[in-house]
Order: structure tokens, then C-alpha cells, then sequence
């Protein structure tokens, strides 16, 4: 089922595609952060700034990563979201980059500002999200090459039989030269919030009303990420990514007894593309490549991340001190619009009384752009 | 608003041939006193080819596009004969401005002009269309696209486009 909403100028708004997914067999997660929180898409893509609403902290507000890796390098997708399947929770999650709807269109911070939405069954998050990206033909490295590129038409005579390929080839090169070792830095905010849209009622002061709505805040994650760009849009390409956080999330054994807990952590992410499913002359020639350098193929990541509690220990959920974990991860890139990633987090976590667990689960993630301002 | 240009007549559309603009990519795209034969240059015949020259009419394209997104205009071509076209750029050029025109040459009326173009995206581009016009209020037509209000490009994504004016 599929409903649209169209502007007056025609774009595609808003479009929601409503499906039913066949339960995933995979061992559960509660509220373990995620390992997702660095860009693992090798592409920096022009402004895409998703990746800083992948932190909460443990407990309930967690709001696992669903970065639309690869969303569209065009640059100007409006709303992405994404379906994070396990056994004991489903993670939905909508990036919404309202400020592309502008006029103005100048790369600014602002305009690649995404409001991020996210919900699993135990609370509702909201964020906000943006960046700088030398990627973008926005940013003063990007200006440079823009500047080069006009020098580069000079040599191309107008009306010769090759000169409209030539133009191409010089445009495709130009975003090549901009993925190469690009660099991205993104920070953000978010807020979880009382599940007030779904889940579990809950009469918090006992007086036989329904408090959801009521209810405070569920505190804030910040998020500062910082991402590699090694080889560019080849084969070959790979990125690295550390990114660091800081939350304070209420958490605790009951409504009556919760706290703020501070958390620190960091995520480590490595990618590499193991194989295209193309070679070089065919997806050069593709549509998506010249429009976004997406490349299909398969890639292989990594992710290593460390979070700790603070203070406020005796609130922690299921007293996990500090937690480690271990995710492999591969990435199924079909299209720019539509990715697949399969996962295996192996998670340690050391209790307050230095007691360690050790488990391993699974993980499926579909990601998917709704609407762009592109064709 | 300027006014909706009137519907042309489809016969004098057919009849015509291309027109090419005198004068054009030599010293300079503007023609006066071409008319005049050198040889008896009174003032009754300079006067009499300058009048002829006041009749002719600059025609113009410009093309429109969303604000800031990179458009390049890779070619720009006006027939002036059977499979003969002439270069009016010579060099592709790229332009974010949102906004840019190119004189045709100067035409008398009725005369059909024959031209087309070729741009590509720089980067996606949500609008975009071409206007061929006139230096007066109710002459001006939208060339392309002609079966929407406005053309939207995906980065990289050609726009080639081929249309006729008739000059009024």
C-alpha cells in the first residue's frame, strides 16, 4: 500500500509505503547502543548527515543507529527511513531534512539539518542532526575543484561530437576528486521522550490515569563523529570512522525510581568493499553512478565500541557497568535508494559487581529513501 | 506578468526557412549597414540601409533554473541550413546563478528561428526550463520542456532540447 503526498510544485513530499515483514529469527537486544553509530557507507556523500542519531545510551530512550548508508549522493533526498529487525524489538526510523524544501540551496548547515525520528518498543526519540562534509561541492575544497572544473570546459570544444561526454566525464571526475579522502564531521542531538505514541500505558503516580503524556523527558544523547574517506568511489573504497558520545537518560528499576545516568562512550567503524557486482566500465555507465557514484557490491565493516556509566550506578538497567561491542557486519548495496545489512554484535558487558556476560546476536536492517527533490 | 505570446500561424511556421543571424562569429554577432553596397554610399542610401537595420530584432534565450545547483550548458546551435548548424558558444560553460542568456542574433519578422541546445546537471536540479524572447512584453515563448511546467535533473542528467521561434 502506498500513499503520497505531492507539493504544488509537484515533488513528492511525502511518500509512506505500508508492508507486512515476516517475523526475523534473532536473538534480542535490549537496550544495547548501537554499534551503527559511524558512517559505514564509504561514500561522504554530499550532505548527508545521518549517522549522529544513532547514539542513546542504554536503557529505556535507547534509540538503536539506522544510518541510511549510501543515501542518495545526489544530495537531496528529503526523507529516508528504515526497518531494524530483532527478536525482542524493531527499531523504525525517519530522517526528515526539511530545510532542503528552501530556496535557498547553498549547502548550508541549515539546509542539511535532518530531523530525526526513531521509535522501538520502549520509547520515542527525537534529534536533530548536521555537518561539515568536504565532500560537498559546497565546502571551500569543493568550491576549489568547482573552479578547476570550469577551467577543465575550456578544453572542450562546444558542438564536437564528444564534447557532451566530455562534460560528463569531467563532472563524474570532479565528485571522484571530492569523495577522495574526504572528511566528514557531524554532531548531534537527540531527545528521547516518553513512549507516548505506542507501547505499554503506564500509570506513573498510581492515581489511575494514564501518565504517558506526562511524563518528563527521558534525557538527551550528544553525538560528535568524525569519518575517513580512504580510496574514493573504486573498488577499493574504504573509510574509517571514531565517533564519541555523551548521554543522560533517565533509567532505573521503575517509574518511581529513575535517574539520570551519565555515559561516556565511543564507537570505532572500519568498511571495505570486498567486491562490485559490476566492473568499473559498466557502473561508470549506470545512472546511479553518474548521478551519485554508487557503486553495488558488497561491503564488509567492522565496529568496535566501548560505553560506560558514569555515575548513578545503582539506576543502571540490569546494572551493566560498562559494555563492549564486537559487530561485523556486511552491506548488500543494490541501489542507492534501497540497502540491506546483516550483523553479528558480540556484546560483553561488565556488571557493577565486575560480573561479565557474554552474547552474541543478529541483526537485519533495511534501509530506504522516500522521497527526494531528484527524479 | 507579461502577456501570453499570440498563437503563431502553423502555415508561415512550415514555409519559412532557418535564418541565419549575418555577422555572427565574425567581428561580432551584431549586423549594421549590411545592406548598403559600398560603392554608392550617399547619405540617402546610408540612410535607407540604417532604417532596414533598425528593423531587425535581437531574439534571445535564457535559461532558468533552480537557484544555486550547477547547470552546464554544453552546446548552443542555430541552424542555418539543412543539417547545417553554427556554434553560438564556444566552450562549455557552468553557471549556479539560477539564471543565464545567450543572444541568438538579430532576425527580421517572421522569420523562423531554427536552434537547440544541450545542458547537463551539475548537481540535481529541481527546475529548469528555456525561454526564447524578445526586447518586447508579449513576445516571448517557453522553448522547453513544452509538455511540463518545468524540466527536473538528476546530477549528471543531460537536457538536450530542439525548438523553433518565429520572430514577431
Amino acid at each position: 500500500m502506498k500513499h503520497s503526498i505531492v507539493t504544488r510544485n509537484g515533488w513528492p513530499l511525502l511518500t509512506v509505503v505500508l508492508a507486512t515483514a515476516a517475523p526475523f529469527s534473532a536473538l534480542g537486544q535490549d537496550g544495547v547502543n548501537d554499534p551503527f553509530g559511524s558512517p559505514t557507507r564509504l561514500g561522504l556523500h554530499r550532505s548527508g548527515i545521518d549517522d549522529n542519531f544513532a547514539h542513546g545510551g542504554p536503557g529505556v530512550g535507547v534509540i538503536d543507529a539506522v544510518s541510511n548508508f549510501d543515501v542518495s549522493m545526489s544530495g537531496y533526498d528529503l526523507l529516508n527511513t528504515s526497518l531494524k529487525i530483532e527478536s525482542d524489538d524493531n527499531v523504525v526510523k525517519v530522517l526528515f531534512t526539511p530545510w532542503r524544501l528552501s530556496a535557498a540551496n547553498n549547502g548550508s548547515l541549515l539546509e542539511n539539518t535532518k530531523v530525526n525520528l526513531a521509535k522501538n518498543k520502549e520509547a520515542l526519540t527525537i534529534g536533530l542532526g548536521s555537518g561539515w562534509n568536504t565532500s560537498s561541492v559546497h565546502s571551500e575544497r569543493g568550491k576549489k575543484l568547482v573552479n578547476a572544473m570550469n577551467d577543465k570546459f575550456k578544453d572542450i570544444t562546444s558542438g564536437s561530437k564528444q564534447d557532451d561526454q566530455a562534460v560528463s566525464d569531467v563532472i563524474n571526475e570532479l565528485y571522484e576528486d571530492l569523495a577522495w579522502k574526504a572528511t566528514q564531521v557531524t554532531a548531534g542531538l537527540n531527545f528521547g521522550l516518553f513512549d507516548a505514541l505506542g507501547g505499554d500505558e503506564v500509570d506513573a503516580d498510581g492515581d489511575s490515569l494514564i501518565d504517558n503524556f506526562n511524563a518528563p523527558l527521558q534525557g538527551f544523547t550528544g553525538t560528535l563523529t568524525g569519518t575517513q574517506n580512504f580510496r574514493g568511489y573504486e573498488r577499493q573504497q574504504a573509510s574509517l570512522s571514531l565517533s564519541g558520545f555523551y548521554s543522560e537518560l533517565y533509567d532505573g528499576a521503575s517509574e518511581k525510581f529513575k535517574q539520570r545516568v551519565p555515559r561516556l562512550g565511543w564507537t570505532l567503524t572500519a568498511t571495505q568493499m570486498l567486491f562490485a557486482f559490476q566492473t568499473k566500465e559498466e557502473y561508470r555507465k549506470g545512472k546511479n553512478y553518474t548521478s551519485t557514484l554508487f557503486v553495488p557490491g558488497i561491503t564488509l565493516g567492522v565496529s568496535l565500541q566501548f560505553m560506560k556509566a558514569l555515575d548513578e550506578l545503582s539506576y543502571v538497567k540490569n546494572g551493566v557497568e560498562r559494555e563492549n561491542v564486537t559487530t561485523v557486519f556486511i552491506d548488500i548495496k543494490i541501489t542507492p535508494q534501497s540497502q540491506l545489512r546483516l550483523g553479528v554484535p558480540i556484546k560483553r558487558t561488565t556488571s557493577i559487581e565486575g560480573k561479565e556476560v557474554a552474547e552474541t546476536r543478529t541483526f537485519f536492517q533495511y534501509s530506504l529513501t522516500l522521497a527526494d527533490l531528484t527524479k | 506578468m507579461a502577456k501570453k505570446a499570440a498563437p503563431r500561424k502553423a502555415a508561415n511556421r512550415t514555409a519559412k526557412k532557418p535564418v541565419a543571424p549575418k555577422g555572427a562569429k565574425r567581428f561580432g554577432p551584431m549586423r549594421r549597414f549590411t545592406s548598403l553596397d559600398l560603392t554608392k554610399a550617399n547619405k540617402s542610401a546610408i540612410s535607407k540601409a540604417f532604417e532596414l537595420d533598425l528593423a531587425l530584432k535581437p531574439v534571445y534565450i535564457t535559461f532558468r533554473w533552480t537557484q544555486g545547483r550547477g547547470l552546464v550548458l554544453v552546446r548552443l546551435q542555430l541552424q542555418v541550413g539543412p543539417d547545417d548548424w553554427r556554434d553560438l558558444i564556444q566552450n562549455p560553460r557552468m553557471d549556479s546563478d539560477g539564471s543565464g542568456t545567450v543572444q541568438l542574433g538579430e532576425f527580421r519578422a517572421g522569420d523562423v528561428v531554427h536552434a537547440r541546445f544541450r545542458c547537463r546537471a551539475f548537481e540535481a536540479v529541481p527546475h529548469a526550463a528555456a525561454f526564447a524572447w524578445q526586447e518586447h512584453p508579449e513576445h516571448h515563448e517557453k522553448v522547453s520542456p513544452t509538455d511540463a511546467n518545468t524540466i527536473t535533473l538528476a546530477a549528471n542528467e543531460p537536457w538536450p532540447a530542439t525548438f523553433e521561434y518565429e520572430v514577431l
